[in-house]
């Protein structure tokens, strides 16, 4: 890019940007064909590309931009109408030329293919007109609205001979004569712009913008420092407090002038419509509403890739064919919105559209027939998690792989993509109705919140956007526990496994003994979720996000440096890198067949732990929460209150006596309980605490299919089934576990949801 | 040989019992080495990161790049910020000396019997009277070849 020349260089970004207006408004015009001032404009754009060419010699794309002009002039003059077919021919005319350009800012020189069936084809078409027309009478086309000719000339009907003498340069109508165009061809590009914009708007290097960028997070950083610094001085205090805040807006202010609109992407998106539906036989319309919505420069190029994709798959995927949609009594044109807006510090972008919508139940059956997700795993999930399951990698719903969309690599990369740069992307839809994806983008990356935490002496910052919950695990057994499964950590938490990760490991620290009490961040990383094992965290705040240097980068668990209020480094971890590092993001399926694959040898049995009820009954518990099941001597009971209780792993663990919890039969229940000095507990999760079941002697620990069932007979058991060949009750732990009131009720777990 | 050339300055600094030097123009600052952040998995010759008013500096630890008898447990030295071609760098030495204005006529080749990585590490030898001074290429000094760092396990084990 460097060593192209300066003009060029200008020449290059300039056309580019005119050619994006130029697709949008042939688009446009076919819908509104009369349009002289799309016209205009698109003649404008095409005939300043041809001008600055002759004047930097560019000769292929001069004629070819010559040629295009000459149609357009036709179009312009009336003396042609505008088609689909002359839409479609300037369209390719516009890709030719961005064709050239790409070449020019390669090799400095226009010369490759020549598009010359283009070319005859684009005078093949203008001449037709002229063949029809020209011999008409030459002032007919002033009875077409031409803007133009009116702005131009006071006197309205004029011959053209002294239209072209009135009209400034660039509008030049008589350039379709060859030797109006050797004239306009040394038009300046820049001529064209109104002058009142120059006295409002400077263009600034961005290099300097982001120097600017960079010298705001340092003043942040001290800003921060000195917030911490506690004085007891008033004088001080106040100036401090100042200071904050002239930051906050100068921060706010540098960070508007990074800012771009998003329009600047979806300018091309109307055109990438008509293709897409022209190519599928579909009828589309989009509307693109909050175009002026700004969005920090670097991610609107991070959301360009991802955008295209979903317009693709709205348009490929979502809309049916006009003969689809007009037995489904929708109007034959199928509708695409493309929405952004602010949204509570951040930049919310909607893509909507009123096809079929996506048919959840599907979604399950397919996750479910290509293994990526067990059943027994897919039949709990509610329909919004049904439908995030498409973000899976390796699901893609199409049914046959088109040339559009379909390739296999589907939505899981449009989420991982969005998820670099710290945003979230989600969907709603409804069968019938239509589907809406939306994207959440932060405003900036520069600056970002982060949980500071504490490993082995030192501090590292992770983006708070990927971190959803912090627990604690305690070795005693309150609430979280880490335990093993062929030596990997895992955690339980709320039923299902988390893969579990030691940051002190990963980074194969010295002392990579895990502490005895570790926090645990659950981490979301891609379309997994995992434990990070820390010491400590230290603290939320906002950090300046720096690159490392050229020695580190290609380490794949950082993505980059901060520097702290104490003016140390610490590094940023990158929890995609970490997760492929630690193999999480292969693994952890392996790791729930393993757990899993007792209780699930068929996938449509269900685990239950039976055990007897008094008169030689049955009774049956899910093994999922199930954490444990233990014998204790019955000596061993505390009574705490009401309650029974036994020290268990340093904790106090209650006990829940199901027997007597349950209505009518506690007559005889003692006696169950223990057998042989010895009382069978049952140990469950159960809302966010560790409990014992207190339940009789364990008949056996099955899995099968259950064919029959029938609602619950009382309170506490939740359904009656017939397993093992007996009638058996089927306990609501949890409703149990309210019954018995605890007064040991521990606070819910540390961690909360952190969105 | 016996022609005199046009002289430049080099700084010179040690490390361990080693005199070297660089070109007196990609030396930006001279620094004390504090506040050092580790960075774990990182090529063996990064002692860590820096911060050098706002701007993180990787530091190389010169005896490591040298594969010299190295204490790890060392935390101290001088800092040398350089201007390399890849970005700039920290090299840490032991203490600085003198500038020393140098012609091409001391100059000598690295001998051949020097083998490996630390051949191209450094450009040659400058005869001094009671010493050699080693000539250092900073262009090869953040580069650490065939070695993809931390991606595969133990950097500290492969080569």
């Amino acid at each position: 890019m460097s060593d192209v020349d300066p003009i060029i260089q200008e020449f290059l970004v300039e056309s580019l940007e005119n050619l994006e207006e130029v697709d949008r408004d042939l688009v446009g015009l076919e819908k509104d064909p009369e349009n002289s001032e799309k016209i205009n404009r698109i003649f404008r754009a095409i005939h300043t590309i041809k001008g600055t060419c002759g004047f930097l010699e560019f000769s292929l794309l001069e004629s070819l931009a010559h040629s295009g002009e000459h149609l357009l002039s036709k179009l312009r003059d009336g003396k042609l109408e505008v088609s689909s077919g002359t839409t479609s021919l300037l369209l390719r005319l516009a890709d030719a030329i961005r064709d050239i350009l790409k070449r020019v800012e390669a090799s400095g020189s226009d010369s490759g293919e020549d598009f010359e069936e283009l070319r005859e084809k684009l005078l093949a078409t203008a001449s037709r007109a002229s063949d029809e027309r020209v011999a008409e009478n030459i002032n007919e086309k002033e009875e077409k609205p031409d803007t133009q000719a009116q702005k131009a000339v006071s006197g309205g009907k004029q011959p053209k001979i002294s239209l072209a003498g009135a009209e400034t340069e660039q509008k030049r109508p008589s350039s379709e004569h060859s030797s109006g165009t050797r004239l306009a061809g040394r038009t300046p590009a820049t001529s064209q712009k109104p002058s009142s914009l120059n006295e409002t708007f400077v263009r600034v290097d961005v290099r300097i913008l982001d120097r600017l960028m960079n010298l705001v997070g340092e003043l942040v950083l001290t800003r921060n420092q000195l917030l911490g610094s506690q004085t007891t001085d008033p004088v001080e205090a106040s100036a401090i407090q100042q200071l904050n805040h002239i930051t906050g807006e100068l921060q706010a202010g540098i960070m508007q002038t990074r800012m771009q609109p998003v329009s600047k992407i979806l300018g091309r998106f109307p055109r990438l419509v008509r293709d897409l539906a022209t190519s599928c036989n579909k009828k589309a319309e989009l509307t693109i509403e909050g175009q002026e919505t700004e969005l920090d420069r670097s991610l609107i190029e991070a959301i360009r890739d991802p955008l295209t994709h979903l317009v693709r798959n709205a348009v490929d995927h979502g809309l049916e064919t006009p003969s689809e949609r007009k037995e489904a009594s929708k109007p034959e044109l199928g509708r695409i919105w493309i929405r952004a807006f602010h949204e509570s510090g951040q930049v919310t972008l909607e893509i909507e559209d009123d096809g079929r919508g996506i048919d959840f139940e599907e979604i399950r059956e397919k996750a479910i027939e290509k293994g990526i997700v067990p059943r027994s795993y897919a039949e709990q999930l509610d329909r919004d998690e049904c439908l995030r399951l498409l973000f899976t990698p390796g699901f893609s719903t199409s049914q046959s792989v088109s040339n559009i969309s379909g390739r296999g690599v589907g939505l899981d990369v449009v989420r991982s993509n969005i998820e670099k740069v710290n945003g979230m992307i989600d969907l709603e839809s409804q069968p019938g109705k239509g589907t809406v994806f939306r994207l959440r983008i932060p405003l900036t990356l520069a600056i970002m919140p982060a949980i500071v935490l504490r490993c082995a002496g030192q501090l590292y910052a992770i983006p708070q956007s990927s971190v959803k919950e912090l627990v604690r695990a305690d070795e005693g057994g309150e609430g979280h526990r880490i335990e093993k499964i062929h030596g990997a950590p895992v955690l339980r938490l709320r039923g299902s496994l988390l893969p579990l990760l030691s940051l002190r490991k990963e980074l194969q620290l010295d002392s990579d003994d895990d502490p005895a009490s570790p926090s645990i961040l659950v981490v979301q990383a891609g379309d997994r979720r995992f434990g990070l094992i820390i010491d400590d965290v230290e603290d939320t705040q906002e950090i300046v996000v720096k690159p490392l240097g050229s020695m580190l980068e290609r380490i794949p668990i950082y993505a980059g440096a901060t520097i702290m209020g104490d003016g140390k480094v610490a590094l940023i971890l990158d929890t995609l890198g970490l997760a492929q590092r630690a193999h999480v993001i292969a693994e952890s399926s392996e790791i729930r067949n393993q757990v899993e694959a007792p209780v699930l040898l068929n996938e449509m049995k269900e685990g239950f732990l039976i055990f007897r009820s008094p008169d030689d009954g049955r009774m049956a518990v899910h093994l999922g929460p199930l954490i444990r099941l233990e014998k204790f001597r019955e000596e061993k009971v505390e009574h705490l209150g009401g309650t029974r209780a036994i020290q268990y792993r340093g904790d106090i663990l209650p006990l829940v006596p199901v027997l007597e919890l349950l209505p009518e039969r506690r007559k005889n229940v003692r006696a169950l309980e223990k057998v042989e000095g010895e009382i069978n507990v049952a140990i469950f999760e159960s809302g966010g605490q560790t409990v014992g079941l207190l339940i009789g002697p364990v008949v056996d620990i099955v899995e099968e299919e259950i064919e029959v069932r029938r609602p619950a007979s009382r309170d506490g058991v939740s359904q009656v089934i017939v397993v093992d060949g007996r009638v058996t009750e089927l306990l609501d732990v949890d409703d149990l576990v309210n019954k018995a009131d605890l007064p040991l009720a521990v606070e819910a777990p540390a961690g909360k949801e952190t969105t | 040989m016996t022609k005199t050339t046009p002289k430049s300055s080099f700084a010179t600094f040690r490390v361990a019992e080693h005199l070297c030097c660089v070109e007196v123009g990609e030396v930006q600052e001279i620094v004390p080495l504090r506040g050092l952040t580790p960075v774990p998995l990182a090529p063996e010759e990064v002692l860590g990161l820096m911060n050098l008013r706002g701007r993180i500096l990787t530091i190389i630890d010169l005896a490591r790049v040298l594969k010299l008898e190295d204490d790890r447990t060392m935390r101290e030295g001088t800092i040398l910020v350089l201007d390399t071609s890849r970005g700039d760098l920290g090299l840490r030495v032991d203490s600085t000396s003198d500038v020393l204005q140098l012609g091409d006529e001391d100059f000598e080749e690295t001998p051949n019997t020097l083998k490996g990585e630390i051949r191209q590490r450094i450009r040659g030898a400058y005869k001094l009277k009671d010493s050699l001074l080693l000539h250092l290429n900073l262009d090869e000094l953040g580069v650490t070849k065939g070695r993809k760092t931390g991606e595969e396990g133990d950097a500290r084990t492969d080569h």
